[in-house]
């Protein structure tokens, strides 16, 4: 913190402006509280932890006046919720940057996000819901000499709970435009190309001889678009380093991404094909869990917006992967035959993903199809507004889930189908009643589920919310949950009380258990 | 938690010194991938509404088709323009232009993968919403979704 103070009071004598003055710049900020108060619950087996209080806080701020700016981010683990790392625990100014931007340049000093290409090969981001939080700690450039070249670089450090890992990770990053580079004006067609190189050093004491100190991994990616058809692929190889993640693999590491999207007059259509062969990359090579991720490695699945369908989450592979997703978006015109007099849409995805084959017991092949089915997933939706007050959603879901090979290694299937009915029920200008009925069939595993939520909002301040989640034939534990918000402009108060599952969170690649617990939840935010 | 609450209190009231806050400069893509400053997002003839947005995001879907229901309407009684963000990552930020063209909707679409302006404009959560009027500075802020706050956000582009 006292960096930051510093920063400014340098800023300000370099400028030779009173303080005063520095008021005029942009001073923005966000701040987020979420509090957990835990109770025993035997039904469950969820234990309250030996301090009942969980608090996670984050306060941000950023400073902008000109070409400069500058901020930090404080966090507090006052102790970590359930589900984030007790590792977490403690509280710390995480972030602090300053930065020098114009039209060409931005060079940044200390804490940065960045992202090449997808992510692939390197990304490194902040997902607060999970506790994940892979910032670098160093120097970025970012150089555009003209407008259809983009060039970046940068070596740091990376985030490791509170403080910093002991890895050192550089990389550069290049695009071109190259239609623009030609034409220079507005082109039908693009193209765009890019390659990465990201490196990783980290000194290594142990005593395995010509054990890799440093891992390299390069990247090349295009996207083309012409009238309808658009095409984005991505290739990345990246050299051995044997972990306790891969099993001590000598593997090379490759991932193919191929991704083609199609659309017209109401429809899109998209497919995502993609190939992970010892793909996971930290910056230090005893990390486990969601932290020192290099690299982004998100499942290909359609991200399902329902209780139900998420209590099998896929999570990709890095180890060896196969597989792919369609989505298909079309709309039935208004006053049509499907459409009625406000309209129709529908959409579907198929995901499908399978092992790698074995060249022999150590070594996958690239590009192969192995003997085992790891994810499956159908399923459509129907959204209709019926009348001015009534919409209607219709979901089904056919899922098939390799529990045993995605927690645990063996083969073990979970086939289930899953309906939706959320109904959304406009009472006045300000009033609604939302509700949504969920079912889940399946004769694995925990058998079938059933889900019902009321939730009532009265725009733009109150909405108020009951659920339940219940399981019958197997455990038949009624997971109820209620709560309450408050909105004004920026600011959020939530207030909700609840039992939750026990269950996998799934980020990048990693997935992580999360036990069940019962408490009473309290949680602000706002922006300023 | 007293150094947080110092901080807070400490940054509300320079928040109450300070001019009206400006849309930061910052690279994001249009649906072709091409790199675009939000510069080019201010507009000197009319209001500019930015909404953030994700493709999994429920109430964002619900507040998205909403608006485009009504925005021919709304457009004949007060011009304006409204740009959707994305916020969605590389996990489904390839769904967005099949997912806009299947649904129809008349906006101008922009991706913020790595979320650079969503950090930069101090946003928590999605759906979001901002109006920029036409000198480029921020006149309203709107966090989360409800059935019925269009109407707010139609008054608010009306009384501008």
């Amino acid at each position: 913190m006292k960096k930051a103070f510093l920063i400014l009071i340098l800023l300000t004598l370099y400028y030779q402006v009173s303080f005063g003055q520095i008021l005029n710049g942009d001073l923005t900020g966000s701040f987020e509280s979420n509090n957990i108060y835990y109770f025993n619950d035997i039904t469950t087996n969820a234990l309250q932890p030996e301090n009942p209080f969980g608090s996670n806080n984050y306060l941000k701020l950023d400073y902008r006046k000109g070409l400069f700016s500058a901020g930090i981010q404080y966090e507090a683990y006052l102790a970590p919720l359930v589900g984030y790392n007790p590792l977490l625990e403690g509280n710390e100014f995480v972030f602090k940057y300053i930065q020098f931007a114009n039209n060409y340049l931005n060079i940044t000093a200390g804490n940065f996000y960045e992202q090449f290409g997808s992510g692939l090969i390197f990304r490194s981001f902040e997902e607060r819901a999970i506790g994940l939080n892979t910032a670098m700690d160093g120097v970025r450039i970012n150089f555009k000499p003209v407008s259809y070249i983009n060039l970046k670089a940068f070596w740091g450090k990376q985030r490791k709970y509170l403080k910093n890992g002991s890895g050192v990770v550089r990389g550069i990053d290049g695009e071109i435009d190259i239609m623009n580079a030609i034409h220079q004006d507005q082109n039908s067609t693009i193209l765009l190309m890019g390659g990465s190189w990201v490196s990783r050093f980290q000194t290594y004491t142990g005593i395995v001889e010509d054990y890799p100190s440093t891992v390299d991994a390069w990247s090349a990616r295009m996207q083309f678009e012409h009238g309808f058809f658009s095409f984005y692929s991505e290739f990345v190889e990246k050299t051995n380093e044997p972990t306790i993640n891969n099993q001590n693999s000598q593997e090379i590491g490759n991932a193919l991404l191929i991704s083609p999207s199609f659309i017209g007059n109401n429809i899109g259509v998209n497919i995502n094909f993609r190939c992970l062969k010892n793909m996971e990359f930290r910056s230090e090579r005893e990390a486990v869990s969601h932290t020192l991720l290099l690299n982004y490695l998100p499942a290909l699945t359609r991200q399902h917006k329902y209780a139900l369908a998420n209590l099998h989450p896929y999570g990709a592979m890095a180890r060896g992967e196969i597989g792919g997703q369609i989505d298909v978006f079309y709309r039935f015109n208004k006053d049509s035959f499907l459409g009625g007099k406000y309209g129709m849409n529908i959409s579907a995805n198929f995901s499908y993903y399978q092992n790698l084959d074995y060249r022999n017991e150590e070594y996958q092949k690239f590009l192969s199809f192995g003997d085992k089915k790891l994810f499956q997933d159908f399923n459509v939706e129907l959204e209709k507004k019926v009348s001015s007050v009534l919409k209607i959603n219709l979901s089904y879901i056919d899922m098939q889930y390799n529990k045993g090979a995605i927690v645990s290694g063996g083969n073990d299937f979970i086939n289930s189908k899953i309906a939706v009915v959320d109904v959304q029920y406009k009472l006045n200008s300000r009033s609604s009643v939302r509700s949504e009925i969920q079912h889940l069939w399946t004769k694995q595993d925990e058998k079938n589920w059933v889900y019902g939520l009321v939730e009532y909002s009265f725009a733009p301040k109150f909405s108020v919310f009951a659920s339940d989640m219940f399981n019958y034939g197997y455990t038949n534990i009624h997971y109820l949950s209620g709560g309450f918000a408050f909105t004004h402009e920026v600011t959020k108060f939530m207030i909700s009380a609840g039992r939750h599952k026990e269950g996998l969170e799934c980020v990048g690649g990693i997935c992580n258990q999360v036990e069940a617990y019962t408490g009473i939840n309290f949680s602000i935010t706002t922006s300023f | 938690m007293k150094k947080v609450l110092i901080l807070f209190i400490a940054c509300i009231s320079l928040f109450e010194l300070k001019a009206q806050k400006k849309l930061p400069k910052i690279d994001i893509q249009n649906l072709k991938g091409q790199i675009v400053s939000t510069q080019s997002f201010v507009s000197s003839d009319m209001p500019v509404v930015i909404s953030f947005w994700a493709t999994w995001c429920k109430p964002c879907l619900v507040e998205m088709q909403t608006i485009s229901d009504v925005f021919d309407d709304w457009q004949k009684e007060k011009a304006f323009k409204f740009i959707a963000v994305s916020t969605d990552d590389s996990r489904s930020s390839s769904k967005v232009k099949s997912l806009v063209a299947g649904k129809g909707w008349p906006f101008d679409f922009y991706l913020d993968p790595n979320q650079d302006l969503k950090r930069a404009l101090n946003i928590n959560m999605v759906p979001f919403l901002i109006i920029i009027n036409k000198e480029g500075e921020i006149v309203y802020e709107h966090s989360g979704y409800t059935v019925g706050d269009e109407e707010f956000l139609f008054k608010k582009l009306k009384d501008l």
